[in-house]
């Protein structure tokens, strides 16, 4: 994983948060998630522990 | 190999041999003695288990349900409030299948605060979802937490499983056991290679995630299959037990019970008192036995009914106060039980020993008064009853 970061880079990725979520219209999680998640390379593998939350019930099913 | 252990010594002892990936346990009486014993282990280096210091129960059950999920084996002690503490993430364990041990040194639950012996905390556990093996004595504790794994992390069950025993009675006491040697505990437990689980990248999976009403019951159903299914599974666990060890198990223990008009059923170590006030009464004549209940959840029912089928009259005690204001939890338990045999005997509740409140054999053999008396008149109001309390204006057993 790089440690210098460069914006252009981290938006390039594929966001790691498969759409179809279904958190509230403008609710800015999904976003935040999807941020947090480029810190990931394409090649990592991750296991992604959250409290119980709307972004639990919302994007598991 | 013969040694004098205390029980909590004997429970530490067996987790080293058994040597689990992580333990994650926080300091309580009479438990602190279990992970005390076992931080002494991970230091000397003679376990390789990640031994995780938390700040609370609720965390400690967090780490076994993380490392269970993550496809380690997990081990944990607690007693009392420990265990309440705990309670939300029991449910969790229990739902997402993972097969944690758990050693429940048994203590009241506050309030009052008390730190004596009863079953006022894991009878609060009792409907969620784990296994549930009391232990009479320190050798009992011992091969209750070697049975645990080879019952629990069977693929139809997957539930995890709580040991008890007494709290100072046992946890506390030394006596002499028998254990056993160290790679004959390994070759028991074998390896745990679950199916599932959360570090096996080819098979991504979701642990503990929103469950739908249109899902939700299946799943349930599912955990209620595989509590129905222990019942077997502990059966043949403790078969297999029997062969390296010699010592029998079943669900539940009958004492003199062959011929017994009078009998009890009771949890723990209560049961070494009976059983001295019961071969007193034989000698007198008195057809008293005694059914000492080992495993509590799954609940032997149909087992139970056989073996109290031919008695006049019983009297289940209950070391917990369930406030149901109809009895105790293992009174309840053993009426449903006994409800639909074509003879029933008659049935009292007694109970008795709140907060480490003493029972003597003096008390067993009134008991055993009261089931003379019911037997001979068929009279047994006040079916619901307390034992060994200062004010015994109430007291009728």
């Amino acid at each position: 994983m790089s440690t210098v970061y460069n914006l252009k880079r981290e938006v390039e990725k594929p966001t790691r948060l498969t759409g179809g979520h279904r958190l509230c219209a403008g609710c800015g999680t999904g976003v935040v998630v999807s941020g947090v998640l480029r810190a990931l390379d394409r090649e990592d593998r991750a296991v992604v522990v959250n409290a119980t939350s709307c972004l639990e019930v919302s994007t598991f099913m | 190999m013969s040694s004098r252990l205390s029980g909590n010594e004997a429970v530490a002892y067996a987790m080293k041999q058994i040597n689990p990936d992580v333990m994650g346990a926080f300091p309580i009486t009479p438990s602190t003695e279990i992970p005390e014993y076992f931080a002494a282990y991970v230091a000397n280096g003679e376990v390789n288990t990640e031994y995780v210091a938390v700040e609370s129960e609720h965390s400690s059950m967090s780490v076994c349900i993380a490392a269970q999920a993550a496809g380690a084996r997990a081990v944990s002690a607690t007693s009392s409030c420990g265990l309440a503490l705990m309670y939300e993430l029991l449910y969790v364990a229990a739902s997402c299948r993972l097969p944690i041990t758990l050693a429940c040194v048994n203590r009241a639950l506050s309030g009052p605060i008390n730190i004596n012996h009863d079953y006022s905390d894991s009878m609060g556990a009792r409907d969620s979802g784990w296994i549930q093996i009391y232990a009479e004595n320190n050798q009992e504790a011992y091969d209750n937490i070697i049975m645990a794994m080879p019952i629990g992390e069977t693929p139809n069950i997957r539930l995890p499983v709580m040991s008890c025993m007494d709290g100072f009675i046992t946890s506390h006491a030394v006596e002499n056991i028998e254990l056993l040697e160290t790679d004959v505990v390994r070759k028991f437990i074998g390896e745990y290679n679950p199916e599932h689980y959360l570090l096996k990248k080819e098979n991504p999976l979701a642990v503990g995630p929103y469950d739908v009403s249109a899902y939700y019951m299946e799943h349930k159903v599912q955990e209620a299959e595989a509590m129905k299914a222990a019942k077997s599974r502990i059966l043949e666990v403790a078969a297999e037990f029997e062969k390296i060890s010699g010592r029998r198990y079943g669900l539940f223990e009958e004492y003199r019970m062959e011929d017994a008009q009078l009998a009890l059923v009771l949890i723990g170590s209560t049961a070494g008192t009976a059983k001295a006030a019961i071969n007193k009464l034989r000698e007198n004549g008195i057809k008293a036995g005694l059914v000492k209940i080992r495993v509590f959840r799954p609940f032997p029912g149909e087992e139970l009914a056989r073996a109290l089928a031919g008695t006049r009259a019983v009297a289940v005690m209950d070391k917990s106060e369930g406030f149901s204001a109809n009895g105790g939890p293992l009174f309840a338990e053993t009426c449903s039980a006994l409800y639909d045999l074509k003879e029933r005997p008659y049935m009292i509740n007694i109970v008795y020993g709140l907060g480490g409140r003493d029972v003597k054999t003096e008390d067993i053999e009134k008991v055993f008064g009261r089931l003379t008396d019911i037997a001979r008149t068929g009279e047994t109001h006040p079916v619901y009853t307390h034992m060994g309390q200062r004010s015994r204006e109430e007291e009728t057993a």
